[in-house]
């Protein structure tokens, strides 16, 4: 098999996009995207690495295969093509189809780059697509919150490429692989943290996904957090800081999804959820965590990028984002109900279906770190909870939020089809679980229908269904709690606009006008020193005058002063005498000279 | 007739001035080519002193045959043999220059006269120049200094008088002063040539004759070189004067003067003499700051072109006596670099005041809005030398000021060096005030497009467009050639420093 | 290094200087002026390019034209760091060119003839600085470069643009003096100024002198607009457009960070800046400059200006990488030299487009103006995207070997300002961005009139696009291969 890194493939697709149009346009982007789903699936370790040295000193290698790659790259090259075919629907704008393929190359230039600095770049790139997918969608608010978006991303980036130059001084080398302890660990944290939504810098995630467009979310929700998981894993390495790190996010995603009324914010707070579990697992260490952790990356991303596939029919049928609007949808939407259920069904872990195998293996495998499985349990209970919500207030419940004479179908043909082979790929995973597992770099087995996972699961459930019985408020809509720490982050930022904009504008401008003073001072006096030095003495001598001087003595003094100042520079005085005063000039310094010798 | 040139240089323009005074008076027409001619066999024969003194060493000439003490001696060595041909090229460029514009700015009566003195002072200053002689130096003083009053006053300006007879007053006082100091060496030592005076004057060095005497000197040609503050006279003289006077006044008499001050106080006093005995190197550099400094000051104040280049002139004194007071080989080096630096570029400058004044009937700020849309070549050319003026390189005067940092900086100087440095810096204030307004204000008569040559106004006759071109490219050309013409300095400098 | 005489150097100074005589005297007819211009550019930039290989194969041409001044000839002398400057000013001095003419033309300015006149001795000048080999010569063709491109900032000659041109004088005469100062003081310490790889400083004088010495230096060299030195850049805006390129890419700002490398690396070398720990200074200098200039970028609504503060922000990057005195850091001010004129001069031209196509000089008033004038719009996007370091453009290269040298050189607090100005470059580029290409205009109607600009400013826009992705993509050719050689000659070794 050839070894070219896929992300040339939708690279190529990008420049050759422009002269497309139309039909042919979403043509030549599905031929791309099924050549990159070969080209991907058909990479394997045999393959030689490409490395080309473009930077003096450093080695950019730009192809390498491993099992984790393979995985990874399968995955995302699988959920490119899906992405591509839901976007079939409509004409998309050219930037946003762009954005598109450039996440999906991005994505897997970052799984199959070899050394840190290509990495990097593919970083930034899938930073540049996702604004790009944000801004095209215009709709209100998503200009700011894209703007918010990049500065985030920039930010994290910034700090990915100081926690690497770290590695690359301390190895030499710029291959990927665990960072030594100090200040370089901790950028390159944040760095991945800020893609991997780690809290408390995840703000960015539920502000901008629900304002992409329908197809824009479903691309967003896949390649960002998922690549920064990837990579997470491989640097590897870590402490059980992270996998800590990972249940807060795990707990603090589920709750928040709790409290959210519009439906694609909930699913941005349930994406930090699941991530929570893959970090979790990773930060865990042991080769099954890291196994867990991709296996539910991979899932994660079927299910989730599956339930924003509906939520995008539903507001593409209803043009309503909220589940207080929504409701009763089951009867005129059944194809979008029903990949709804499974994915939501997989989501909050129901065996038979992917979400629980890998979300047992990471609960398993959390196991060694003390308090971390509990957590994860907490935090799928909750999940169970607001699954029922998405499902029970969009679906089923007797409509009264839709206006009445609209009877909104099921979506159009290709948002079928994706949504199809998405659910598809859900139950099949979840049915036959060594389809992933086999794959696996640790080829950590799952075993999703032993007794003691299912009775785990059915607890959780269980303990689920009782709250939800008991605590009716749970089974109501609400208008969702949409703030979060970045309402912080936000402050800041006006302040340092205010800051820029008036105390440092106001302090260089009174700065400059300082000097201007003095220039002007000394041009008025160089006019005509004499005078002027004369009516500075004069000025400074006016209260003694006025003291001692009679009234009209001062009064003389201060007219003749007024009429120096009034005739300057052209009056001329006497201090320079027509030349005469020389003579007295000459001899003082005659006698200075006679004195100064004898 | 080689050897005997000194003396020609001397005695043939008194006899040219006297055949254009009889031959003017039959017809004025004879006058200019006259004085060309004299002057140009004067500025070769300066040349061919300059070529023979750099090939065979110090020529001295005994006029009438009689030698030292009793006879008067002319003494071309590295140093005057420098100073001449500066003077003669100046004066030549003026002579060319000054037909068309005393035309317009003499009485035709006064034509004639004007030549003679012209041709008189001209010869006084060679003659301070090229005399071994102290009292003989003294005379071609006078001489070159009553010329000078004489044709300031010959202006048609009303305040023209009135800056002559201030001229005349300070001047005779430094007159008064040099005589002074004359005679109290003639009382020290019994002798008046120069070289003599330096061989004796060591033995007297405590006495308080000699030491008045050099005071008495000092003074005397510091008023004649116009040191800040006894230039008073200066800024009138040079307004009032018609153009080409103020040229050949600012520039050759103002250099003379300064060369028989240098001439003074290295050759008869010695270094030793005033930088130990006598320690004023302090004062003279303190005032040459001082000096810099006001004089740039005021010339950034005028509203008038010529008279902001008076000022200016004030200023550039400065550094020449600067080097004056630093007295070491590199920024004496330098002072004399600035002499014909200086010569060429303010005659350069002061060469299109004159044409402005010819053109427009007026030299104020005011009135010059534009002027180089319609004067090209005029305006260019006083950017070349005011570039110069500032020390923008590869001019001559960055060169010059180069030398004197340098030398100030080896002499330890550090304030004084950044007092110079931020002197070349207010000469960008006066320069670009002219720039500003020639260039980048829309004249009366300017609409939008090219600029546009105003109506009337024309470019300068070529008589004078050209020495003044050939000045402003001097101004670069020397610059950039620098080093051969340090080959000429150097030898200069150490001929001073090593004394006599 | 092998030192080969040749005359090439010289020819590639005299050539701009021919042209602009010859501009002077065909100032009447257009056409042929103008041609004189861009034949000036092509011979200009051939005879550069001529010299490129000796110099990659290591070689140094050196010519001494005349003996100028005690401490230095007028010579000059062509190493692998004076070519990155002389390759970016000749390559962007031809598109500038083209650039110029069509400006100048269809805004229909007047005094055309004295503004070709200027840029043409002026970029002579920017080629003697790259190539002069001691101080001297150094300082007389900066010093030229200030006063001839005076006439250039107040070419509108409106009352504004005279007091922008005083300052611009002030600052950079005064600047001029103190380099003067310096000069002569390195000279006196040490009886030379020519440029010795590693530095000739070294143990010539107490190092307080040596300290006050480079202070001297850094003033001197005010047209790197360090804070608070960099009034004039901003006032400098009033100028047109080609101008405004031109200082800050082709050649003024350029010469100005140039020499601090210069001096950094050839008179003082980098081991005795850490010794006299003037590497803390740089550092500070920098740091604040960087901060403080892009705070002033971020509210400043004229676009022109605002590009204005972003390129004091960046010059400083250069400085900051010299300030690490690490190999790394020092390779990322060097090319961060060539990299930032490429991206800066994209946004002036395209700020200039704009003023020509749609007579907007505002921010503000650009909304949606990327539908009328897409290409342009993209540009601006694409060299403001390379500003912040994001692929694929170059800026990201000399972006990554800052932070390399602030960790190498063990000042790791400099990767926070790094990541600072990353994000505040973000922040006052990118709406910009939305602005033009997404933005609502207030009136649809008041884009009508709008179109793309004419070709001759167009090309020249894509081309220098597509140069920065270029040079992305193959850093090496020629600039990084060059910068190696010149990391070589100082540091004696290679880059890790």
């Amino acid at each position: 098999m050839i070894g070219l890194p896929p992300a040339f493939i939708y690279l190529l697709g990008i420049l050759f996009l422009p002269l497309f149009a139309g039909r042919a346009r979403k043509a030549w982007t599905l031929f791309a995207g099924v050549v990159g789903v070969v080209l991907a699936l058909g990479l394997s370790p045999s393959v030689p690495e490409i490395v080309i040295r473009v930077l003096p000193g450093i080695d950019t290698v730009l192809l390498t295969v491993d099992p984790m790659r393979e995985v990874a790259g399968g995955i995302f090259a699988i959920s490119g093509l899906i992405v591509l075919v839901y976007a079939v629907y409509r004409d998309l704008p050219l930037v946003e189809t762009i954005g598109i393929l450039a996440s999906i190359a991005a994505a897997m230039g970052v799984v199959y780059a070899g050394d840190f600095i290509t990495v990097f770049v593919f970083w930034e790139a899938l930073a540049l697509a996702s604004i790009a997918i944000i801004w095209s969608s215009r709709s209100p608010g998503s200009s700011a919150a894209g703007y918010r978006y990049i500065l985030y991303h920039i930010f994290g980036g910034a700090c990915l490429l100081s926690g690497i130059v770290y590695t690359l001084v301390s190895t030499g080398s710029a291959a990927i692989g665990p960072v030594a302890d100090g200040p370089g660990l901790l950028f390159i944290l944040v760095g991945i943290g800020m893609n991997a939504a780690f809290i408390p810098i995840h703000t960015w995630l539920p502000d901008a996904y629900p304002k992409a467009s329908v197809v824009g979310s479903v691309a967003l929700s896949i390649f960002t957090t998922k690549a920064a998981v990837f990579l997470l894993a491989g640097v590897g390495g870590w402490g059980v800081a992270v996998a800590y790190m990972g249940g807060a996010m795990a707990l603090y995603g589920a709750v928040f999804a709790l409290m959210q009324d519009d439906l694609r914010r909930l699913l941005g707070y349930s994406i930090i959820s699941q991530v929570g579990y893959m970090v979790a697992g990773i930060g865990v260490g042991s080769v099954a965590g890291v196994d867990a952790g991709l296996a539910h990356m991979v899932n994660d991303i079927l299910f989730k990028s599956l339930l924003f596939m509906a939520a995008g029919a539903v507001i593409l049928r209803t043009g309503s984002h909220r589940l207080s609007e929504m409701g009763g949808l089951w009867r005129t939407m059944p194809l979008t109900t029903l990949s709804c259920i499974i994915g939501g069904l997989a989501l909050a872990g129901l065996p038979g279906l992917n979400g629980a195998v890998s979300k047992g293996m990471v609960i398993e495998a959390a196991g060694s770190v003390p308090y971390l499985a509990p957590i994860l349990m907490v935090a799928a209970v909750i999940t169970v909870i607001y699954v029922f919500r998405i499902l029970y207030l969009g679906f089923f419940r007797p409509a009264e939020g839709t206006r009445e004479g609209l009877l909104p179908k099921d979506p159009p043909v290709p948002m079928l089809l994706a949504m199809g082979a998405t659910s598809l790929l859900c139950v099949a995973i979840g049915l036959f679980p060594h389809l992933l597992t086999d794959f696996l770099p640790g080829g950590t087995p799952a075993h999703p229908f032993a007794a003691s996972y299912l009775l785990e699961s059915a607890g959780i459930f269980a303990v689920a269904g009782v709250l939800l019985a008991l605590a009716r408020p749970l089974r109501r809509s609400w208008d969702g709690f949409e703030n979060d720490v970045d309402a912080l982050y936000i402050r800041a930022g006006r302040a340092v606009v205010w800051f820029s904009s008036h105390p440092l504008v106001e302090v260089t401008d009174a700065i400059g006008r300082g000097i201007g003073r003095v220039v002007a001072c000394f041009q008025y006096v160089s006019a005509n020193p004499g005078v002027a030095i004369q009516i500075a003495w004069r000025k400074l001598a006016l209260p003694f005058v006025r003291i001692f001087g009679g009234r009209e003595r001062s009064a003389a003094y201060e007219k003749e002063l007024a009429f120096l100042r009034d005739n300057y520079p052209e009056v001329q005085t006497n201090i320079w005498g027509g030349g005469y005063g020389i003579i007295f000039i000459c001899i003082v310094a005659f006698l200075y000279f006679l004195f100064s010798l004898t | 007739m080689i050897e005997h040139l000194p003396v020609l240089l001397v005695t043939v323009p008194i006899v040219a001035a006297l055949l254009i005074l009889l031959l003017g008076w039959h017809d004025s027409r004879f006058c200019y080519p006259l004085t060309l001619a004299t002057i140009l066999f004067q500025f070769a024969g300066g040349i061919a002193l300059l070529i023979e003194v750099m090939r065979e060493g110090t020529i001295r000439y005994y006029l009438g045959g009689w030698a030292p003490p009793l006879g008067i001696e002319f003494v071309i060595d590295t140093f005057n043999g420098y100073i001449l041909p500066i003077v003669l090229l100046l004066a030549l460029a003026t002579a060319v220059y000054a037909r068309r514009s005393v035309e317009k700015e003499i009485k035709p009566e006064k034509i004639v006269s004007f030549y003679v003195l012209f041709q008189l002072l001209v010869t006084g200053l060679v003659g301070m120049t090229i005399t071994g002689d102290i009292f003989n130096l003294y005379v071609f003083l006078e001489i070159s200094s009553i010329a000078a009053y004489t044709l300031i006053a010959s202006s048609r300006k009303p305040r023209a008088y009135v800056a002559a007879l201030n001229y005349l007053v300070l001047g005779s006082i430094a007159g008064g002063f040099v005589l002074l100091g004359i005679g109290n060496l003639y009382v020290a030592t019994g002798t008046l040539n120069m070289a003599d005076l330096a061989r004796l004057l060591p033995a007297s060095y405590g006495l308080a004759t000699v030491h008045t005497a050099f005071l008495l000197l000092v003074i005397g040609f510091s008023i004649k070189v116009a040191l800040f503050p006894l230039h008073l006279w200066l800024p009138d003289a040079y307004t009032e004067a018609p153009s080409a006077v103020t040229v050949l006044i600012s520039t050759v008499m103002a250099k003379v003067s300064v060369y028989a001050m240098f001439r003074v106080i290295f050759s008869v006093f010695t270094t030793a003499y005033f930088v130990e005995t006598v320690p004023v190197t302090e004062l003279i550099l303190f005032i040459a700051a001082v000096a810099i400094v006001a004089g740039a000051v005021l010339a950034i104040a005028q509203e008038d072109l010529k008279r902001m280049l008076a000022y200016s002139s004030v200023s550039q004194v400065g550094y020449i006596v600067f080097a004056l007071g630093v007295a070491n080989q590199i920024a004496l080096e330098g002072g004399l670099l600035h002499i014909l630096g200086h010569a060429v570029m303010k005659g350069c400058l002061f060469m299109v005041a004159g044409v402005i004044i010819y053109r427009l009937g007026t030299s104020s700020f005011s009135d010059l809005k534009g002027v180089a849309a319609t004067m090209p070549v005029t305006c260019a050319a006083f950017a070349l030398a005011g570039a110069s003026m500032i020390g923008v390189p590869p001019t001559i005067g960055f060169a010059s000021k180069y030398y004197l940092v340098l030398g100030a900086l080896e002499a330890g100087h550090w304030v004084y060096a950044a007092v110079l440095l931020a002197g070349s810096l207010l000469a960008v204030g006066y320069i670009w005030r002219f720039i500003e307004v020639a260039y980048f204000s829309a004249s009366s008569h300017h609409e939008g497009g090219d600029h546009h040559p105003a109506p009337g106004v024309r470019e300068a006759p070529l008589s004078m467009l050209v020495p003044m071109v050939i000045l402003s490219i001097l101004c670069l050309v020397l610059g950039i050639f620098v080093d051969p013409l340090m080959k000429i300095v150097a030898p200069a400098v150490s001929l001073l420093l090593g004394g006599a | 290094m092998v030192d080969v005489t040749g005359l090439l150097p010289a020819v590639t100074v005299v050539i701009p200087l021919l042209a602009a005589v010859m501009i002077l005297v065909s100032g009447r007819h257009e056409n042929i002026r103008d041609g004189f211009t861009v034949a000036a550019a092509v011979a200009m930039l051939v005879s550069v390019v001529a010299m490129l290989p000796s110099i990659l194969s290591g070689e140094r041409i050196t010519i001494s034209l005349i003996p100028l001044l005690p401490g230095g000839d007028l010579a000059l002398r062509v190493d692998a760091f004076g070519m990155v400057f002389a390759l970016t000013a000749a390559v962007l001095w031809l598109l500038n060119s083209f650039y110029s003419i069509g400006y100048m033309r269809s805004l229909k300015e007047h005094a055309q003839t004295r503004f070709f006149f200027c840029l043409a001795v002026a970029i002579a000048a920017a080629i003697g600085i790259a190539f002069s080999a001691n101080l001297v010569t150094l300082l007389v063709f900066y010093e030229i470069l200030t006063i001839i491109t005076y006439p250039l900032v107040v070419h509108v000659e409106t009352p504004e643009a005279m007091a922008a041109g005083r300052k611009y004088l002030a600052y950079l005469l005064i600047g001029g003096i103190f380099f003067l100062a310096a000069v002569i003081l390195t000279y006196i310490l040490t009886g030379t100024t020519g440029f010795v790889p590693g530095g000739f400083l070294a143990g010539s004088a107490p190092p307080l002198t040596l300290q006050i010495l480079f202070v001297l230096f850094m003033v001197g060299f005010v047209k790197a607009a360090w804070m608070p030195l960099h009034g004039w850049l901003p006032a400098a805006m009033v100028a047109p457009t080609p101008v405004s390129a031109f200082l800050h890419a082709v050649a003024v700002v350029t010469a100005g960070v140039f020499g601090i490398v210069r001096i950094a690396g050839w008179v003082y070398g980098m081991d005795l800046l850490a010794s006299l720990g003037l590497g803390t200074l740089l550092a500070v200098i920098a740091s604040f400059t960087i901060i403080t200039a892009s705070l002033f970028a971020l509210t400043e609504d004229n676009l022109k200006r605002r590009l204005a503060y972003s390129t004091v922000s960046q010059l400083s990057y250069i400085l900051l990488g010299v300030s690490m005195l690490s190999i790394a850091g020092m390779t990322g001010a060097m090319a961060h030299i060539p990299i930032h004129a490429f991206l800066k001069i994209t946004l002036f031209f395209v700020a200039g487009a704009v003023i020509v196509a749609a007579g907007r000089e505002r921010i503000s008033d650009m909304k949606g103006i990327g539908r009328k004038m897409p290409v342009t719009a993209v540009m601006f996007s694409a060299a403001a995207i390379g500003i912040c370091g994001l692929p694929p453009l170059s800026g990201l290269i000399s972006k990554v070997y800052l932070a390399l040298g602030a960790v190498e050189g063990g000042v790791p607090i400099l990767l926070i300002v790094l990541i600072a100005s990353t994000v505040l470059n973000a922040a006052y580029f990118f709406p910009i961005i939305h602005t033009m290409l997404l933005g609502r205009p207030d009136d649809e109607r008041s884009l009508d009139s709008v179109s793309e600009p004419p070709l001759t400013m167009l090309v020249p826009i894509v081309l220098t696009t597509v140069a920065s992705v270029l040079i992305f993509f193959f850093p090496s050719m020629p600039f990084m291969d060059l910068v190696e050689i010149a990391i070589g000659e100082i540091t004696g070794s290679v880059i890790p």
